[in-house]
């Protein structure tokens, strides 16, 4: 019933996340790693909720890693009131990526007090914890986490916002790139639409994003943020099934005409490669013939 | 007993001085002698002048004239027509001061020589060669052009230098040179009025130089005068207006507006400083002034035009109303000020300077108020006519030169047809805030004044202004440092403070560019205004990570002060989440420990409890831990240990309070001995002095004089000064009592050097007499050997009084009459210093004439080698050559050191070179530096002596200290015998 619970609970996750992000959660099965190479005894839920109590970090920190197993309302409710009676770093730490594991919607509320931790590393945990929840309030929280003064909250913030899926988050993404996010680059490669890649008139595409008052594309940004950064998001959306292929087309170009570097023709490459090899879409031809001329006569 | 005294060491710079000065020659002006403050002349005077409101031009060409130097190489000097911005000439000049607008000419300094300028061609006339003096200002009435040069008032020789010339040819009339610095002149009524030193205003004859009349200000510096058709005013931060209450010599019983503005940074004069010469380029002191325009007063009042005055600050225009200081209007002048223009060619060129210009080009360089306008030029030569009501701009135009120093001549000015713009927008308060907020940072300074000039008004609105300045990013820190202080000391305007930090859109947001209220001020003034509805929101800001973690302790605070006990659970809240966090551990557990000091204080038994545990939870922070204990512990002690507290507390308040009497001891303890405290000892035994001057007098009939010199030594032990009780060698776990007996045999120590100090005795160390007669010396020497007087500072010190008595030849025939102290008007004989010269006719009988203060005839040394020349010429003569005679001659006293006496003189170097220069310098009058002396005008001063050489005292703090306080009446004649005749 345990297994079957926590399988349940990885596929959860596993449908809200991408791989990447999957590769963070806890080894398969939720087994802490100690556990596995028989180090470690394993608790019951009763004897881990205990070990919350004892002043011993460590202990605390195995009883967390057991309490990950049992993802209830009565385990999110032992670790919260582990939270509020405060503790060292590590402990606050590990007890809020355990909310995160365990993904109940009852360790919002903790997690939307714990943005406002005094520790900005605590703040970006809560972040990743929210985003693994799956639940409505969740974006508006990790939003929230993009206002926030401390660059790695903010990243973590844009990251997890890709990764939920938050399309509406777009246009805030673009205001988080605009203040120097960079990670806002790839979700909004990852969430954007058509239009925000690139716009199909070039000379909308060479305006200033800073101050055109039409909407903005990521193409606008190529000579004005670094085009490693804007990379990650037109990786992105070339990877992505539901992007046209004339879409990726305009964006192949735009790269070629703006900013033809050796990143690009990298970049590039490695979208072709990774092209099934059946497949001979435009798309392929014309990045095929940036390749060419960037390597002919690019930087 | 003052008048007795010579007078002290201005002879010894005036000696000094001497060898390197021109011709000296007698002087009927400057005189030391000089009775100041007399009200006949100074009613005479002011019955001659104007006082009339006109807007006549007073230039040649009878229009209005503004006469600038040109900036740039070569420099040069521009007049142009003010009405239609015309040049008139421009000639080519190394101009070093500012122009003087002189009826046909224009005066302008080259450095060396002044160089008149024709008014109409620009052609050189004349100059004057100013004698290596920098050149101060002119004055023209008539055909007569009066000129000051003065060198000293910063520092150095101080010498002055008022000439009088003919305006056509500027032939030399008169001149006096003075020891003493001489500011520009005004010139009405046939007279020249002329700042000296800072303290006076000697009135001089036009035609002949003869000095008429003297004010001497005696709780204030006199900085400028000037002349206008409704009188003379002169004053320094105030001003006075020329009536017979000027002879009062104080503001109480003078016409006298004082400034109700206080604290300019610059501390600009309320008119040009006469004293502060002027190098003809931009300088921060024309920047930085006042301005007004006298009006016609009833009777002897003082009134200015529009009851307002202006204030000029680089690109700002204020103006105050004169009587209570409120701001009318603000306003500024520069790139965003929308300026209309006549023409393309005038708009092109406008755009290019505009564009090119720094915010310097805006600076105002001069300003004057006409009975229509307030006048502004601007370094880039931009010509503005305001409103004086509302400070709108009434018309502007282009002088077509970069300015530098200006000279003007408004009456009659009409105001640029084109170019009008409309007042500042909004009442006075929002126009001070748009100045606040002006992003010239050279005018912190300033705006800086203008935040606590804002903050006079205790409208809430006030508050809020403070808040959003505060919160403009655009202010720099030191401006914000000031508006923080204000924001502090508000008592209205909670509801700003609250909206501030109410609501989504009062915390920092890193994507809006939004930052967090700033709580750190905030939080203690809701707390000082009793705001207890401010307390959820401020726990809510607690809690914000984005409150700076340094302000969280004036939240914590503010909630404690409000004594809001609701406020406990989330300060609990609090310090539970971060009790082991590394957020608040070590030096940042600041605010912790105050929400455990709030918990301790608001919170109830259960509270407590929660605290007992905290105490003991050793993964909780030690600092927070300690908090907690101290928390009991004080209230513990409160309880238990109060009255050894008490006693402890007691005692170390009662040593600290003889502490401070013993340093307030030290602190006032003289520097030199002063006239009083000398005198209070002397006095006593004036009855048994006189005994012994009958003596030689009845043996010496011919006696002319008898001279006392006493040196007076002070040789304080440097740890008579000591005001700190030595320690006290406690061990580290001293009980109370064991304190409080170090504390009582501290206070011991404390008492007995205040009892030293007060006791500290000088002594007579040497005395000196002349005539060299022996019984007199002996009858003397008993009587003076034994004198005490009360210590003085310096460790070796000396200080010597003269005592001048000489009696009066009866008549020319050389027979002396031994009938002293006399009263006037009986026709017999006075001693000739209580006498002024022109007292007495040219057969050496007195006539009824203005009896002179008598002189104050000591000197002061503070050498070890002290020496003191007591009477090197004789008494200064009234009426100069063409006076009548004086006795025993032409150049000197009856009796002249010595003389008739058969003896050397007594005071050692006496007549011979004086101290040297820094080794004791004249005595200086508060504020004003030396009293002039004329050279060769003997040392007899009739002004009270200033204290001790010392830093000059800055202008405008009231005369302190010198033995007779300034504006001492002289003694009415036949009131006060010489000493002893008494």
């Amino acid at each position: 019933m345990r297994r079957t619970a926590v399988i349940f609970a990885a596929l959860a996750v596993l449908c809200a996340a991408p791989a990447a992000e999957a590769q963070r959660r806890p080894p398969q099965g939720n087994r802490p790693a100690g556990a596995q190479n028989g180090q470690h005894q394993d608790m019951s839920f009763r004897e881990a909720r205990e070990a919350l109590a004892s002043a011993d970090a460590s202990r605390v920190s195995e009883a967390l890693e057991e309490i990950a197993h049992y993802p209830t309302a009565e385990s999110v409710q032992a670790v919260v009131e582990l939270l509020r009676r405060g503790n060292g770093d590590n402990v606050t730490d590990k007890a809020i990526e355990t909310l995160g594991l365990l993904a109940r919607p009852e360790a919002i509320e903790e997690l939307s007090n714990l943005l406002h931790h005094r520790r900005a590393a605590a703040r970006a945990e809560a972040v990743e914890s929210l985003a693994k929840i799956q639940d409505p309030r969740v974006r508006a929280l990790i939003e929230s986490g993009l206002h926030d003064s401390a660059p790695e909250v903010r990243s973590a913030a844009a990251q997890a916002l890709g990764q939920i899926g938050a399309r509406q988050s777009v246009t805030m993404l673009f205001r988080a790139f605009e203040r120097g996010v960079p990670q806002a680059a790839e979700a909004i490669g990852r969430l954007g639409s058509a239009e925000d890649a690139v716009s199909a008139d070039a000379a909308h595409d060479a305006e200033d994003p800073r101050r055109t008052s039409r909407r903005q594309t990521l193409s606008m940004w190529i000579t004005h943020a670094p085009i490693t950064v804007l990379l990650s998001g037109f990786e992105q959306f070339l990877n992505r099934r539901d992007v046209p292929a004339a879409v990726k087309v305009k964006i192949i170009e735009r790269l070629e005409q703006r900013a033809a570097s050796a990143a690009v023709r990298d970049t590039l490459q490695r979208w072709v490669s990774s092209r099934p090899r059946t497949y001979a879409g435009p798309d392929l031809v014309r990045a095929r013939l940036a390749i060419r001329q960037i390597q002919g006569g690019g930087r | 007993m003052n008048s007795h005294w010579l007078s002290r060491g201005l002879l010894l710079a005036l000696t000094a001085t001497a060898g390197c000065m021109p011709a000296i020659r007698r002087m009927n002006a400057f005189s030391s002698r000089f009775a100041d403050n007399q009200r006949e002349p100074i009613s005479q005077i002011y019955s001659q002048l104007p006082a009339q409101d006109a807007n006549e031009p007073r230039n040649a060409l009878g229009q209005p004239i503004i006469v600038a130097v040109r900036q740039g190489t070569p420099r040069a000097v521009v007049a142009i027509d003010a009405n239609s911005s015309r040049a008139l000439w421009t000639r080519e000049l190394d101009a070093q001061s500012a122009p003087e607008i002189l009826g046909d000419v224009v005066l302008v300094s080259t450095g060396a020589r002044v160089v008149a300028l024709d008014l109409r061609t620009g052609e050189r006339k004349w100059d004057l060669d100013l004698r290596a003096m920098p050149f101060q200002g002119a004055a023209r009435e008539g055909n007569s052009i009066v000129v000051s040069a003065s060198s000293g008032a910063n520092g150095g020789a101080r010498v002055g230098r008022v000439v009088a010339l003919d305006a056509g040819s500027g032939a030399e009339r008169w001149s006096h040179t003075v020891v003493g610095i001489l500011g520009r002149p005004a010139v009405a009524a046939g007279r020249a009025f002329v700042p000296w030193d800072r303290q006076s205003l000697a009135v001089l004859d036009l035609n002949t130089g003869v000095e008429q009349a003297r004010v001497r200000a005696t709780d204030d510096v006199l900085g400028w005068v000037f002349s206008a058709p409704q009188g003379v005013y002169y004053g320094s931060r105030g001003a006075y207006r020329w009536t017979p209450r000027s002879a009062s010599g104080t503001r109480a019983e003078s016409a006298f507006l004082a400034n109700p503005i206080e604290g300019v940074p610059g501390d600009p004069p309320l008119f040009r400083d006469a004293f502060a010469g002027t190098t003809g380029a931009r300088t921060a002191r024309d920047k930085i002034r006042f301005a007004f325009l006298p009006r016609a007063a009833q009777g002897d009042a003082i009134a200015v035009a529009h009851d307002t005055i202006f204030l000029v600050y680089y690109r700002f225009v204020l103006a105050f109303d004169a009587q209570t200081g409120a701001v009318r209007w603000a306003r500024s002048i520069g790139p965003d000020e929308s300026e209309v223009r006549a023409g393309q060619s005038e708009s092109a060129l406008e755009a290019a300077r505009r564009a090119q210009a720094a915010m310097s080009q805006y600076d105002i360089e001069s300003v004057a108020v006409t009975p229509t306008s307030v006048v502004i030029v601007s370094g880039n030569g931009r010509l503005r006519a305001l409103d004086p009501r509302t400070g709108a701009v009434q018309g502007q135009s282009d002088l077509g030169a970069n300015i530098g120093a200006i000279a003007h001549d408004l009456a009659g000015f009409r105001t640029p047809s084109s170019g009008a713009a409309p007042a500042p927008e909004g009442n006075p308060r929002e126009q001070l805030v748009s100045l606040i907020r002006d992003p010239d940072n050279r005018l912190v300074p300033i705006r800086a004044f203008l935040v606590r000039l804002l903050t006079r008004d205790q409208a809430p609105e006030v508050t809020g202004d403070l808040l959003e300045l505060y919160r403009a990013r655009a202010i720099p820190s030191t401006l914000r440092t000031e508006i923080a202080q204000a924001l502090r000391n508000r008592e209205t305007g909670e509801r700003f403070l609250l909206e501030a930090i109410d609501g989504e859109e009062d915390h920092f947001n890193y994507l809006e560019n939004r930052q967090a209220p700033p709580l750190d001020v905030i939080a203690p003034t809701l707390a000082s205004m009793g705001a207890r509805e401010a307390v959820p929101l401020l726990l809510q800001h607690l809690f914000d990570h984005e409150t700076p973690v340094a302000w969280v302790p004036a939240i914590v605070d503010a909630i404690v002060e409000l004594e809001d006990a609701n406020a406990v659970p989330q300060l609990q809240a609090f310090v539970q989440r971060y009790r082991a966090d590394s957020a608040f551990a070590g030096e940042r557990a600041a605010p912790l420990q105050a929400a455990v000091s709030g918990i301790f204080k608001l919170g109830d038994a259960a509270a407590r409890q929660w605290l007992t545990q905290l105490r003991g939870d050793q993964s909780a922070h030690r600092e927070i831990r300690d908090a907690v204990a101290r928390a009991f512990d004080e209230e513990a002690r409160g309880t238990q240990g109060r009255s050894d507290d008490q006693r402890i507390a007691q005692a170390r308040e009662q040593l600290q309070g003889r502490v401070n009497a013993l340093r307030s001891a030290v602190q006032r303890f003289p520097a030199t001995l002063s006239q009083e405290q000398f005198d209070d000892e002397w006095n006593n035994h004036l009855d048994d002095l006189r005994q012994c001057a009958q003596g030689v007098l009845t043996r010496r009939p011919d006696l002319n004089e008898i001279r006392i010199t006493v040196t007076v030594r002070s040789e304080p032990n440097p740890e008579l000064f000591e005001s700190t009780p030595p320690a006290a060698r406690l061990p580290a776990n001293a009980t109370a009592d064991q304190r409080i007996a170090a504390m009582t045999t501290q206070q011991e120590w404390v008492e007995r050097q205040i009892n030293n100090l007060e006791a500290f005795e000088s002594g007579v160390r040497t005395t000196a007499y002349s005539p060299q007669d022996p019984e007199m010396q002996r009858c003397m020497e008993a009587i003076v050997r034994p004198l005490k007087f009360p210590g003085f500072a310096r460790s070796i010190s000396t200080r010597q009084f003269v005592q001048r008595i000489s009696t009066v030849r009866a008549n020319s025939r050389g027979t002396v009459t031994p009938g002293f102290g006399t009263p006037r008007g009986t026709g017999v004989l006075v001693p000739w210093f209580l006498v002024s010269s022109p007292s007495l006719d040219s057969s050496g009988r007195l006539v009824e004439a203005p009896v002179q203060a008598p002189a104050t005839n000591n000197t002061a040394n503070t050498g070890s080698s002290s020496t003191v020349n007591t009477n090197t010429g004789g008494p200064p003569q009234l009426g100069g050559t063409g006076g009548p005679p004086q006795l025993g001659g032409t150049g000197g006293p009856p009796v002249v050191p010595g003389s008739g006496s058969g003896g050397p003189p007594v005071v050692p170097g006496s007549g011979g070179p004086p101290t040297p220069p820094g080794s004791n310098g004249p005595p200086s009058v508060p504020g004003a530096g030396t009293p002039p002396t004329q050279p060769g005008t003997g040392s007899n001063n009739n002004r009270p002596p200033g204290p001790p050489s010392g830093p000059p005292t800055p202008p405008g703090t009231p005369p302190a200290g010198p033995p007779t306080p300034p504006g001492t009446p002289p003694t009415a004649p036949g009131t006060t015998r010489p000493w002893w005749e008494q």
